[in-house]
């Protein structure tokens, strides 16, 4: 028999990271989930970049999606078992994030399970997103630049 | 020897066959070319496309413009055609009295019945209900379901809740007893408070039976005859919901009502008849049978379907030079379809499909100005332009250089903007005619049917097949094989039906599922080019009858079209005619017809006018 199936684990999305038992961003996750009736199942303590705890969540998950949460950076990432790791669905952060995201990365993650359209921020013709959603704060963008200017003179 | 072109400006496209004529009058095509055609069919704008499509194919034949000693222009059908839509019934709902609606998710499960109430005042009234709570987007899920459950701790009885927010099932895993949940309502503060109301949601996967059938309303709200007549408009429009909300107000005047969308008149040879546009496809066209040969169409003034025969008449008259008195209607298609409108009145976005009447009509002129076209390109590139003949009669002769064919032959054209069609008979007599309706036609039907407002994104959904995206890696083609992909897909692509357009996968926003666009698609296309290649082909028939016509070639782009040909041909085998895509030359396939004629005309010409001058000799 196979070995997946002998575990008899339920069908859910995994959530992957660590200090999530009091987590806000979680907790918005699981509403996103909840309102689209996906059930979602915790997992403490894993270690790791969010990209990289969230492949092996989905990897890990019965339904093949997973979340990995990063608390402290305020970074959430939906991703599925056959995408490249470096490659996730969507990636929120660096935080702090609002609740609407959070909660439509949850719908989203259920949405994957369920093979329905994402809720896309700009609407169904949004590009932006697609594949590297990192969306920077105009300090992080401007300190970005800097460095890579720095960097430009450097090899100069 | 000399270098020859034909070209053939079309309503979409420009094409050009370019050949070698030896001393001996022997013509050899040795290339050919299509570009877009640019600008109106007609205008001098055209020359640009002309000179575009001659540079290409004259330089797949390794030659240069100055090598050219004549052009040969294609003397256009002098037709325009032009397509509007008619809406005739549109439920009207003065008094918000319904929701009915597809929400992602909606709560709970089964019917409600109760009255209106807001959840401020849930907690001071005295009165135990039942109640259906109003729940505005100011409340989150935990304090709305918080609320709920302390007023049915205190006894008062809730039968169900409408959400402004996506939080239904979010509420309703809050509850202890499940209620039914009606969310994403967006006119929350349009709902009408202290009233009678009623909610129901399917389970998953089903549609709504209380409240889409009349009695039942009826029993629900304890309602006489005349009353039940009333609420026939909103049961219909939410048959086929997961989730609705009736609420009765006291002037609750809801109405089916028919919009005077204008009359015409067809004036035939021997006779005149009026038609109301109201009275649908069927009555129209039977009106035009009835009056063929038709000369004229005249449409009331200050209605929908006179503005649209005044557009017509005003482009053709622009384009031809000519007082828009002097143009004609020639011929009109009257096609029934539904129009998804927004129910006015209504609380969350809702439509109702109302009927319409698609009109495609048909302007015929004297002579459109090619001869202004002509001496524009000689300015332009300096060589000798010519009209080289009409433009029937040159794709029949480009059209019988498939191999396989033979008179008495028919040539379909399902253009854009007409259906034209010509036959020639063993005599090599020919006859020709344009009918009103093609392509054009369908994307409006296409169009108004999804409900798109977007004529491009028809056009698209027209040539295309869809498929479904199924996972991150598949998609599911309309015919239901899986196509895998190697790179992940857009998430914007992901469980949505996609149109697979040439510049890749377009995304539809549209919830219609894949099966129904796919036949919204097929019939549009057989309501206008299977119907008119039938009219069509009756009309060039000998006595009438398509089964005399021995063969029948499709010619033009929509020849090329994935579909069209099977369902043209599906109707034309069972008359024993031999139907199929041209093969022009037996290379060019559907395309070239007229700019192969033009340059077979032109030979042809030369030789006769050669043996009449050596007779003359002779003599």
């Amino acid at each position: 028999m196979n070995p997946k199936f002998t575990q008899s684990e339920k069908p859910a999305v995994h959530i992957y990271g660590t200090e999530l038992s009091d987590s806000r961003m979680v907790e918005k996750i699981l509403l996103g989930l909840e309102e689209e009736g996906v059930p979602a199942e915790i997992f403490e303590g894993k270690q790791g970049s969010p990209e990289n705890i969230a492949k092996q969540a989905a990897v890990r998950s019965p339904v093949s999606v997973g979340i990995g949460v990063d608390q402290r950076r305020g970074v959430a990432v939906l991703h599925h078992r056959d995408l490249p790791e470096e490659k996730p669905l969507f990636i929120l952060g660096p935080g702090p994030l609002e609740n609407t995201p959070l909660r439509n990365l949850g719908a989203n993650a259920a949405r994957l399970v369920k093979g329905n359209p994402m809720i896309l921020v700009n609407g169904p013709d949004d590009k932006s997103n697609i594949f590297s959603p990192i969306k920077f704060s105009e300090e992080q963008l401007e300190q970005l630049v800097r460095e890579a200017i720095a960097k430009i003179e450097r090899e100069r | 020897m000399t270098f020859i072109a034909g070209v053939d400006v079309g309503n979409n496209s420009t094409e050009v066959a370019i050949a070698r004529v030896d001393t001996g009058g022997k013509s050899d095509i040795l290339s050919s070319s299509l570009v877009k055609t640019v600008g109106i069919k007609g205008t001098i704008r055209n020359a640009l496309g002309v000179i575009d499509a001659l540079d290409k194919g004259l330089a797949l034949a390794g030659l240069k413009r100055n090598d050219l000693s004549l052009i040969l222009l294609n003397e256009a059908s002098p037709v325009i055609g032009d397509v509007a839509m008619e809406t005739i019934t549109e439920t009207v709902i003065t008094e918000s009295a319904m929701i009915g609606h597809n929400p992602g998710t909606p709560g709970g499960l089964g019917i409600g019945i109760g009255t209106t109430i807001v959840l401020d005042q849930l907690e001071t009234t005295q009165v135990s209900g039942p109640w259906i709570v109003i729940i505005s987007g100011e409340f989150g899920f935990k304090e709305a379901a918080k609320r709920l459950t302390m007023a049915i701790s205190r006894g008062l009885v809730v039968a169900g809740a409408i959400v402004q927010r996506d939080d239904a099932v979010l509420i309703n895993n809050r509850l202890h007893r499940a209620i039914p949940i009606v969310d994403e309502v967006s006119h929350i503060d349009r709902v009408p408070l202290d009233m009678p109301a009623a909610i129901e949601v399917a389970s998953q996967g089903r549609t709504i039976e209380k409240l889409s059938n009349p009695y039942d309303i009826a029993t629900l709200f304890d309602l006489d005859p005349d009353e039940t007549r009333q609420v026939v408009p909103i049961a219909r429009a939410l048959m086929g919901t997961r989730s609705a909300v009736v609420i009765k107000t006291p002037r609750g005047e809801i109405e089916e009502r028919r919009i005077p969308a204008g009359s015409i008149v067809l004036l035939g040879k021997d006779r005149k008849e009026m038609v109301k546009v109201e009275a649908g496809a069927e009555a129209i066209m039977e009106k035009v049978a009835l009056v063929s040969p038709l000369l004229e169409i005249q449409a009331e003034t200050g209605t929908h379907v006179g503005g649209m025969f005044e557009h017509v008449r005003t482009v053709m008259a622009d384009l031809t030079d000519q007082p828009v008195s002097a143009i004609q209607v020639q011929d009109i298609l009257a096609v029934d379809t539904l129009k998804p409108q927004r129910v006015l009145g209504s609380l969350a976005g809702e439509y109702s499909m109302g009927n319409a009447v698609g009109l495609a009509a048909m302007v015929k002129t004297h002579k459109l100005p090619m001869q202004r076209l002509a001496r524009k390109l000689e300015e332009e590139i300096s060589v000798f332009t010519s009209i080289g003949g009409v433009e029937a009669e040159m794709a029949i002769r480009g059209a019988l250089t498939t191999p396989g064919l033979k008179p008495p032959m028919a040539i379909l054209d399902l253009g854009g903007g007409s259906t034209d069609a010509s036959l020639i008979n063993e005599a090599g007599e020919l006859k020709s005619i344009h009918l009103a309706g093609a392509g054009d036609m369908v994307s409006l039907l296409i169009d108004a049917e999804l409900g798109l407002d977007d004529r491009d994104l028809a056009e698209k959904i027209k040539v295309n097949p869809l498929a479904k995206v199924e996972t991150l890696f598949h998609m599911r083609h309309e015919d239901g094989s899986v196509q895998f992909f190697h790179e992940p897909l857009e998430p914007r692509l992901f469980g949505r039906v996609v149109v697979l357009a040439g510049e890749g996968p377009i995304p539809l926003t549209i919830s219609e599922p894949l099966s129904k666009i796919v036949q919204i698609r097929q019939n549009a296309k057989k309501k206008v080019f299977v119907r008119n290649a039938l009219r069509a082909l009756e009309r060039i028939a000998p006595a009438g009858n398509i089964r005399l016509i021995s063969f029948v070639a499709l010619v033009g782009g929509s020849a090329l079209d994935f579909e069209i040909p099977k369902m043209i041909s599906d109707v034309l085998v069972e008359m024993g005619v031999v139907i199929g895509r041209a093969n022009i030359r037996g290379v060019e396939g559907p395309r070239n017809a007229v700019a192969t004629g033009l340059v077979l005309a032109y030979v042809t010409g030369k030789t006769e006018k050669t043996g009449y001058e050596s007779e003359i000799h002779t003599v």
